[in-house]
């Protein structure tokens, strides 16, 4: 077994780099869940937005306006001082300003002075904040155009009913992404970066002038030269998946390990696998040094997984860049993984679409193993 | 001396990791954020898909209501009548996001927690306050009922965006701020690459350099200039690529962002010849300190998800107020979005010092450096 004990020696060569990867994917794919995993509550949550009230006014209405957007989003009044404001605007400490004017009552109902607010740039959730404000502001001028005083709206303003929303849970993830499925979405970073880098090396090791040319004149068959090879990778391919399935289950336990999507998931793995190992003897034919390597394997990871909807969900992006991901086998890794997200386990009409998207993965890892192959025997030749 | 700087450009060029991390890398990664979300504004607000369900003694004002909102400017919302079984089908498909029941009180299911289930919430909410003061007013002030009436028919626009200096409407242009400050700490490649070509116990060229009559500092300097020059020419590269070809907001102030650009390039530069000075790590160890310490800083200030770095400045505001790539982002956000002079200033002169620092602490560690053999 000495082609298989060389390519193993080849690959303890990158265990430092192969545990980086590791330890960036965990760090990372832990980071992300822990900023968006909210409680696990199965009632319908009002999206909140964290606020902040300047108020110059102090009346009762002005209170009244601070209790209401309370109610639904965290609020905090804060000095109206410019500088403080823009600053938390730009490290996010807030999301929207409201600057309630001194005489508001006066001003803004009952003169239907626009009250001023102040948003991020670009952000949408504020676009339903000032929905939520413009309905306040609605109602208290009908109650002052029917002659309401300013405490009398404040008092009818407050008894404002939050109408009771049902949430209707049919995939057992109470409306939220599971947080393992972020684990499995930024699966392909690590698998793409893993392998390229390591298998390219062992590749283009192998593929060098002279070493070929010793391997060629060896007792060994070139028959048992393959299949060590290919056992070798496998190894490895085996194993660092098995390890990220392992993980996988000991960091969510019963939520993954219960869910019926659980087989799927690793089914979908498995072919992503098969992508990045043949894709990794592709770029092993093309390399020829560790430094255009990682360059090459950077590219081509970084390139698939922000085309692909790893780094940025598939619903939010651009919709003809989409259509042009299509042509890549890691979109329909993360397709079928959407599904699995919204569905649950698959079943019916969504279940073959996810087999679908598995089916096109292995038939993209069989065309990039038969373009390297034949790459493999062009370059032998010429 | 120019002769030196010449060929010390000319060998840069034709290296490859001189070449492609500094510069063509960050083409490509600007390239692919383009692609992924450069236009994710243009994508991003969509109808919220609704259905409705009629019950027995249904609300007709309501359903008058949805109407009006779904004929309004914003399109706001499609309304689509089903029946109860097609409505909650759809809502398991996901083809809405969420089913009102008009019965005699108006109710929501949704799906799921997000923006458009939060919007078809405050719709409803808006109905059933606009009814509720409708009763209070018939309550309390029953003669001014018609002008209650009469305001509530003419829904006003009450809210006006006001800005605090804020220029531009695109949330993604932080990406491509840590994109560029990324690229600057690149430069940390080709500072790396001149210090070891002076240091005869790593590399055989850096021997024979040591030989030469040329004063060592003349060597130096001359490595330094190139690099910081190269450089420079690297990041401005990319910036005219992002501004005039991908056409995002960079439209600040050239001379401010020339600056940034300058002192962004010296402090990769810097950082690499650091580095590559420091004591006698294997060439391979080094380059993956540098390439550890360029993607955390990147990544901290927001490259991979622009809510990293809100919350590293919630949380750890310290860390990014030292960040180089933090820094670097910053005074871009400055002077593109807020007109905010102290922080920019603040984000450069501590790019300058640390830049100081690290030179000459590298200068020190190589300094007088002899061999008694090589």
């Amino acid at each position: 077994m000495i082609v298989y004990k060389t390519y193993m020696k080849i690959v303890k060569k990158n265990a430092g780099l192969i545990l980086m990867y590791l330890a960036i994917f965990f760090g990372v794919t832990m980071i992300f869940q822990a900023a968006v995993s909210g409680d696990d509550n199965p009632n319908y949550q009002a999206e909140s937005v964290r606020l902040q009230v300047v108020d110059d006014d102090g009346g009762v209405l002005a209170e009244g306006l601070k209790d209401y957007l309370g109610g639904i989003h965290e609020v905090s009044v804060v000095e109206n001082n410019t500088a403080k404001l823009q600053e938390d605007l730009f490290y996010r400490n807030t999301e929207y300003i409201v600057r309630i004017p001194s005489d508001f009552f006066e001003n803004c109902i009952q003169n239907e002075k626009p009250l001023k607010v102040t948003k991020i740039p670009g952000a949408y959730t504020a676009f339903y904040v000032d929905q939520q404000i413009n309905s306040f502001l609605n109602n208290a001028r009908c109650y002052s155009e029917a002659g309401f005083t300013e405490s009398e709206t404040a008092e009818a303003i407050a008894d404002i009913r939050h109408p009771e929303v049902k949430m209707l849970d049919d995939t057992g993830n109470a409306g939220e992404m599971p947080a393992y499925a972020y684990y499995f979405r930024y699966l392909p970073y690590l698998l793409l970066s893993v392998f390229c880098y390591v298998m390219g090396n062992i590749f283009s090791a192998f593929r060098r002038e002279d070493v070929r040319k010793r391997l060629n004149a060896s007792a060994v068959p070139a028959i048992r030269q393959n299949v060590e090879g290919f056992l070798a990778v496998l190894t490895l391919g085996v194993g660092l998946w098995g390890l990220v399935a392992l993980a996988g289950m000991i960091m969510y336990r019963s939520s993954f390990l219960e869910s019926e999507a659980m087989p799927w998931y690793l089914l979908n793995s498995v072919m992503l696998l098969l992508v990045t190992l043949s894709l990794s003897y592709l770029v092993g034919i093309f390399v020829k040094n560790t430094e255009m390597l990682s360059g090459i394997v950077n590219t081509i990871s970084l390139g698939t997984c922000f085309l692909c909807g790893v780094f940025v969900p598939l619903e939010i992006m651009n919709k003809s860049v989409v259509k042009v991901a299509q042509f890549l086998p890691v979109y329909w890794y993360e397709k079928a993984n959407d599904l699995l997200v919204d569905f649950g386990a698959a079943g019916g009409e969504v279940g073959n679409t996810i087999i679908q998207s598995i089916g096109i993965q292995f038939a993209f890892a069989a065309a990039i193993l038969l373009a390297g192959l034949t790459a493999s025997k062009v370059r032998r030749e010429g | 001396m120019l002769h030196l700087i010449r060929y010390n450009i000319l060998v840069k060029f034709r290296n490859f990791n001189t070449i492609f991390w500094p510069l063509a890398f960050p083409l490509i990664l600007g390239t692919l954020f383009y692609f992924a979300f450069g236009k994710l504004d243009e994508a991003d607000f969509e109808t919220v898909e609704t259905a409705v369900v009629e019950e027995a003694e249904a609300d007709a004002m309501f359903l008058e209501f949805l109407d009006t909102m779904a004929d309004g400017e914003e399109q706001l919302l499609a309304v689509e009548k089903m029946s109860k079984e097609e409505a909650l089908t759809a809502l398991t498909d996901k083809k809405v996001s969420g089913i009102f029941f008009v019965g005699k009180e108006p109710s929501l299911t949704v799906g799921g927690n997000g923006i458009a289930e939060s919007i078809l919430q405050s719709l409803l909410e808006s109905y059933g306050n606009g009814k509720q003061t409708m009763e209070h007013v018939m309550k309390t002030h029953p003669e001014g009922m018609p002008k209650a009436v009469e305001a509530m028919a003419d829904y006003k626009t009450l809210v006006e965006q006001a800005s605090l200096g804020g220029r531009t409407t695109d949330g993604n242009v932080q990406f491509f701020y840590a994109l560029v400050a990324m690229a600057c700490l690149y430069g940390a490649f080709m500072g790396f690459g001149a210090a070891i070509a002076l240091q005869a116990n790593l590399t055989p060229v850096a021997a024979r350099r040591c030989i030469t009559p040329t004063h060592k500092l003349k060597l130096v300097v001359s490595e330094m200039l190139s690099c910081f020059v190269l450089h420079f020419v690297d990041i401005l590269v990319l910036l005219i690529y992002l501004r005039y070809i991908l056409k995002l907001d960079f439209r600040g102030n050239t001379g401010e962002m020339l600056l940034i650009s300058l002192i962004g390039s010296m402090i990769g530069v810097s950082m690499g010849i650091f580095v590559g000075s420091i004591g006698r790590m294997q060439e391979s160890v080094k380059v993956g300190i540098l390439l550890g310490m360029s993607m955390v800083g990147s990544f901290l200030a927001g490259l991979m998800n622009a809510e990293m770095k809100y919350m590293v400045d919630h949380y750890a505001p310290i860390v990014n107020k030292l960040n180089p790539a933090a820094l670097i982002s910053d005074a871009f956000y400055c002077i593109n979005v807020y007109d905010d002079r102290v922080r920019y200033t603040r984000s450069l002169a501590t790019l300058s010092v640390m830049c100081a620092v690290l030179v000459i602490a590298a200068f020190y560690m190589v300094r007088r450096e002899r061999y008694d053999s090589l």
